[in-house]
């Protein structure tokens, strides 16, 4: 006990320096936990319990409600049985990442909808319970991943088929938090590959390819995304070819493409970044040994390049998926928009928008420090990070 | 035949013919497109002629520019883009400021502090900036009203409609432009003499003394530089006036204020939320930076006897800022490009100002290219920037 | 071998940008290609109109509000409802026959005309002001007005503003990209007034500022008015707290649009809201219109509903849709007082004594005989 309070003192007060910090903590500490507490006691939620189903899911309609829990179902059998066999997970974050599960859940769940949210949890626990009985047999773990990582990749095929067969809801009726990850599932899984395309292109010696590329990143990077949705709604169409009726796609295709090419941009940015890294020592390794340039890249110069960005690249999903937010801007429903219009939606809703905004904030902010944390868990499996 | 059909062959084995080949070709589908893109674009209506008629709204933020409803729309846009400069330049010093001193935070013994640096990237990092720009202007509304404005014995002026300080003012007598020349030609007359100063001393040796009291090359530049511009202020029959900020009501009851700098809070919340958020990818690039150095700098620091403070400023900063660089100026031109978010709490930023444009006057296209055309040219300014100041600090070392 | 086949690659290669490169001289690739895909698909099709498309799709595209009550909300079902939305209903039902035939499009200030004019939407029905700016130099056309409004100014009780001459020096809240932007800037500088406009984008930023005495003013269409003051949280002192000055800064005729050169879809629409008011005016309602088309007391009523009166012809005016088109409209929706009781009412507008009402009871709402 003495030890705890020697170290606490000089930890804290040891030095001028120190007490100042330690007491400039505590006051925005303390400032914080009051404000919050305050917010609480004088918050009123009516607004966004009637308003939960438009949070989610937006304007579908409620024929086709339905739809929406297959594709929950599938994705969290994908998301846990990936947890673990890949993750590996601590008992602690397993303890995480139920309450995480459990506090959503207890926030959007109606009384309408509590079986089928009952089976999503059901199939969590069912899928990971099942990963875990495959043991250590080297066979059936890499057949268990193959199996996984093509589910992964049909995922959103997947989806869309769920979603639009048998006479779907229109795309522009897709709105909410659904409506956010579709999109960043879309702009992170279509952008990825682009983006390494033109990180390559922009490290190529052929002038003609590194000139053209580079313009592109730039052009991209140099205005805001809101500015090149707004583009592309209203020019993109005059600049696409009259036939077979391209140029009156729907206005969520239109925001996928431009999403995609934004997140290639940056993508492309972070990987030239790796790119730089590698030792020059690797490629001319490859030269001498006739590797040709498409082998080189792919089966030496990538692997260590994306290896070693990886977390600024889940940084840059992040935003990407933060982004999603801005379609807003193409009269798309998205979670953020919702929680904006629904104070307005009647009377006593009126000025209520803290309130609408802290959960979009909550949902926003539940999958980016998911993001985040494996993120932290990658950069610690890879090693990099200690000096 | 055989020998023609031979030496291409062996042509095409060429890396060099292949390359040109490659690019040729790769040249040909990009002339296609952008030939077709040029093509239809000439077929849209994109003039600026619009830009010249009366704009008829009133910009609530006029920094430095003398805006009024009756001047053309490209005043008005004009307006927009020195507010949204003016934001970039404070926001982008303030979030390295914020940025630094919370990474050095995260990898400190104090652990509160790197709590609460912890606390702070993981919140605000993950939260949408829209609402963080609500947040911010609701925290600036809870100041005190104008009827109860806190003013400091006519200096300060602190109220919800914002904080006006102590400026500068022109007292028209001609001389201001002047002085000012002479001000920006006395800072780069007294960097060079200090940076000469330094360089004598440390190359030859040779130290100015005065009264065996050593002046370094900073010291004799400072003192230089307030030498020169007290002497021309007052020559020119002091063309500067301190501006106080004063609080009073018309006789119809309503507060003005006048004088001073003004400290809106719109400017605040929009400023705070982006530092803020800014603030938070900058610590994590300067901690994975200062990370990635080799323990034993630390440690030699230590061993020769430098304080913490010392080691930090001296020894691992300068060496993490090598591979900081880059990945700040990403965050620089996202700062710059979330500045335009700031419509939603009515700060008259350029995004702003040109959608009003385009809604009072019918045409979003033309106005679209010249948003772009002006990000993209702010995006430059910073990226060459910080290109220069990327190989100033890499031109040493591998 | 591989010499043939790899000879063959280059020849048609170099071809290919010779062929590119020695382009004719006024003609290039691309216009070639354009050409040759035009002749493939024969003729480039005449635009057909507004109404033939709509028709043909099935569904009618409407611009809407999502954030304003009254006029246009997004409910929490995920549906759109308000005053305007209800037009596009009767719109829809008039047209296709179904009020559920509706695509709506939420569309913010700044982006509504650009919609229509890109074709994103058929009708903007978005409390939008008929202006001559917006008729002509935006080819928009403006149908009936629905609603007669006026740009008002909200302020404090205590402040001890009467009229906008007191208001010197003050700072107004307004939305963005509205023409009460325009006009406030307009009354103010003509008046030799100083101001300082705060422009947020949407109602609750500015809402907070106006509680916390940020700005002197409020300023938007007195209907929004009315209601943001019925409403006013008594935290902050409740609806006692605040007057709206008498003054009406500029008139607001707010009403369905169209596109320009759209003359039948133009005149579908205008007759579907003449159709509404007309049927207040004889007293059909969506109750009893089944009742009073099958029993017309008089001429007029038979050609406004499309029945024939006591054994006569259908009248069929050559709208291109069915005749029955507003007793359609009247089933889904009702009449213009039923849709203004649905959704203004509860606001607090009352019609009697203003603009709004009959003008067999003084006010605005008129309709040209259907005959």
């Amino acid at each position: 006990m003495q030890n705890f309070y020697k170290w606490g003192f000089e930890t804290f007060f040891g030095s001028v320096f120190n007490t100042i910090i330690t007491l400039l903590s505590l006051i925005i500490l303390f400032f914080f936990i009051n404000s919050i507490l305050g917010f609480i006691s004088t918050s009123e939620w009516k607004v966004v319990e009637v308003n939960r189903r438009l949070l989610l899911i937006g304007r579908m309609p409620p024929e086709h409600e339905y739809r929406v829990w297959p594709i929950l179902w599938v994705a969290s059998y994908l998301i846990m049985a990936s947890i673990k066999t890949w993750g590996s997970p601590s008992y602690r974050d397993l303890l995480f990442i139920a309450l995480g599960i459990t506090i959503v859940c207890v926030i959007f769940t109606t009384s309408s909808t509590y079986l089928w949210v009952l089976t999503s949890l059901l199939i969590c626990i069912f899928s990971y319970v099942i990963t875990s009985f495959i043991g250590k047999s080297t066979t059936a773990n890499n057949k268990n991943k193959k199996i996984l990582i093509l589910l992964w990749i049909l995922l959103l095929p997947i989806i869309f088929t769920i979603l639009l067969i048998g006479d779907g809801p229109k795309p522009t009726l897709w709105g909410g938090f659904l409506l956010n990850i579709i999109l960043a599932c879309i702009a992170i899984g279509f952008g990825f590959p682009l983006g390494i395309l033109f990180a390559i292109g922009r490290a190529s010696t052929l002038p003609a390819i590194k000139i053209v590329c580079t313009i592109y990143i730039e052009t991209i990077r140099g205005a805001p995304l809101v500015a090149w949705l707004l583009l592309a709604w209203f020019v993109l169409p005059k600049f696409l070819p009259q036939f077979w009726g391209i140029n009156e796609v729907s206005v969520v295709v239109r925001a996928m493409i431009i999403l995609s090419a934004f997140t290639s941009a940056y993508t492309a940015e972070v990987i030239r970044g790796g790119l730089q890294s590698i030792p020059k020592g690797q490629i001319e390794a490859a030269d001498s040994l006739n590797l040709g340039y498409a082998n080189k890249m792919v089966l030496i110069v990538l692997p260590q390049a994306i290896r070693v960005v990886i977390p600024a690249l889940i940084s840059t999903f992040i935003g990407v998926f933060k982004d999603t937010s801005l379609v807003f801007i193409l009269a798309l429903t998205d979670l953020l928009q919702v929680g904006r219009i629904i104070p307005e939606q009647d009377p006593e809703f009126f000025g209520r928008q803290l309130e609408a905004l802290c959960v979009v904030a909550f949902l926003f902010w539940i999958i980016s420090i998911s993001l985040s944390n494996l993120s932290k868990k990658v950069e610690k499996s890879l090693g990099i990070g200690i000096r | 035949m055989n020998s023609i059909v031979d030496k291409l062959y062996v042509l095409s084995r060429s890396q060099k013919f292949r390359n040109l080949i490659i690019q040729f070709i790769f040249l040909i589908f990009v002339g296609l497109f952008v030939y077709y893109l040029i093509s239809k674009a000439l077929q849209l209506d994109i003039t600026l002629g619009h830009f010249v008629s009366r704009a008829g709204f009133g910009i609530s933020h006029t920094f430095v520019v003398d805006y009024t409803s009756n001047d053309s729309r490209w005043f008005a846009y004009f307006t927009g883009v020195v507010n949204t400069i003016r934001m970039c330049i404070v926001g982008i010093i303030l979030a390295t400021i914020l940025g630094t001193i919370m990474g050095v935070a995260r990898l400190s013994k104090n652990i509160l502090f790197s709590t609460i640096s912890y606390l702070y990237v993981e919140i605000l990092r993950n939260t949408p900036l829209l609402i963080q720009i609500i947040f911010w202007q609701i925290v600036f509304l809870q100041l005190p009203r104008i009827s109860e404005a806190i003013t400091f014995k006519d200096t300060v002026v602190i109220s919800n409609r914002g904080i006006l300080l102590p400026y500068a003012s022109s007292t028209e007598n001609g001389y201001g432009n002047l002085w000012i020349g002479i001000i920006l030609i006395a800072i780069i007359a007294s960097l060079f003499l200090s940076f000469y100063i330094n360089k004598r001393e440390d190359i030859h040796g040779k130290v100015i003394k005065l009264y065996n009291f050593k002046l370094s090359g900073n010291i004799i530049g400072l003192i230089i530089f307030f030498t020169i511009a007290s002497i021309s202020f007052f020559i020119l029959q002091k063309p500067y006036d301190i501006d106080l900020p004063s609080l009073y009501q018309n006789d119809k009851g309503t507060y003005l204020q006048s004088g001073g700098f003004e400290f809106t809070p719109e400017f605040g919340a929009i400023l705070f939320a982006l530092v803020m958020y800014t603030g938070t990818f900058i610590t994590e690039i300067v901690r994975g930076s200062i990370q990635s150095l080799p323990k034993g700098q630390t440690e030699a620091a230590l061993a020769i006897g430098l304080s913490n403070y010392q080691t930090m400023t001296l020894i691992i900063l300068p060496q993490a800022l090598r591979s900081i660089i880059p990945p700040l100026t990403n965050q620089y031109l996202n700062l710059t490009k979330n500045s335009s978010l700031s419509v939603v709490i009515a700060y008259p930023e350029l995004f702003m100002v040109s959608r009003t444009i385009m809604n009072n006057s019918g045409h979003a296209l033309p106005v679209f290219f010249l948003i772009l055309v002006t990000y993209l040219s702010l995006s430059l300014v910073i990226s060459i920037v910080m290109n220069i100041l990327n190989r100033r600090v890499t031109r040493i070392g591998a | 071998m591989k010499a043939f086949r790899f000879m063959f690659i280059l020849l048609s290669v170099m071809s290919i940008g010779l062929f590119s490169a020695c382009g004719s001289d006024d003609e290039t690739v691309t216009e070639t290609v354009t050409e040759t895909v035009e002749v493939i698909k024969e003729v480039e099709v005449e635009k057909p109109s507004t109404l033939q498309t709509v028709i043909n799709r099935g569904t009618l595209k409407c611009g809407v509000n999502d954030n304003l009550t009254g006029f246009g909300v997004l409910t929490a079902a995920g549906t759109f409802e308000g005053f305007d939305v209800d037009y596009c209903k009767a719109v829809a039902a008039a047209i296709l026959g179904d009020a559920s035939k509706v695509e709506y499009v939420p569309l913010t200030a700044s982006a509504r005309f650009e919609a229509l004019g890109a074709g994103e939407i058929d009708l903007l029905i978005r409390n939008t002001t008929w202006t001559a700016s917006r008729d002509r130099d935006l080819a928009n056309d403006f149908t009936a007005t629905t609603f007669y409004d006026g740009q008002g100014m909200m302020v404090y009780a205590d402040s001890g503003y009467q009229t906008i001459e007191d208001m010197d020096g003050a700072t107004v809240c307004v939305l963005q990209g509205t023409t009460t932007e325009l006009n406030l800037d307009d009354r103010f500088t003509s008046a030799g007034l100083n101001y300082t406009p705060l422009t947020f984008e949407t109602n609750d930023p500015l809402q907070a500022a106006f509680e916390e005495k940020r700005c002197d003013g409020w300023t938007t269409d007195k209907s929004g008015l009315a209601s943001k003051r019925a409403e006013f949280p008594d935290s902050a002192g409740g609806p006692a707290a605040l007057t709206v000055l008498a003054e009406t800064l500029s008139k607001e005729p707010l009403g369905p649009l169209t596109r320009d050169n759209d003359s039948e879809f133009y005149d579908v629409v205008q007759w579907v809201v003449f159709g509404l008011i007309q049927a207040e005016e004889s007293g059909i309602t969506s109750g009893n219109v089944a009742a009073m088309a099958a029993n017309p007391s008089d001429p007029g009523m038979a050609r406004l509903l499309g029945v024939p009166f006591s054994g006569g012809e259908v009248a069929d005016f050559q709208f291109g849709v069915d005749p029955k088109f507003i007793q359609n409209a009247i089933a889904a929706v009702g009449n213009y007082g039923e849709i203004y009781e649905r959704h203004l009412t509860p606001l607090g507008l009352t019609r009697s004594g203003s603009l709004n009402a009959q003008w067999t009871d003084g006010g605005l709402i008129y309709a040209p005989p259907f005959r």
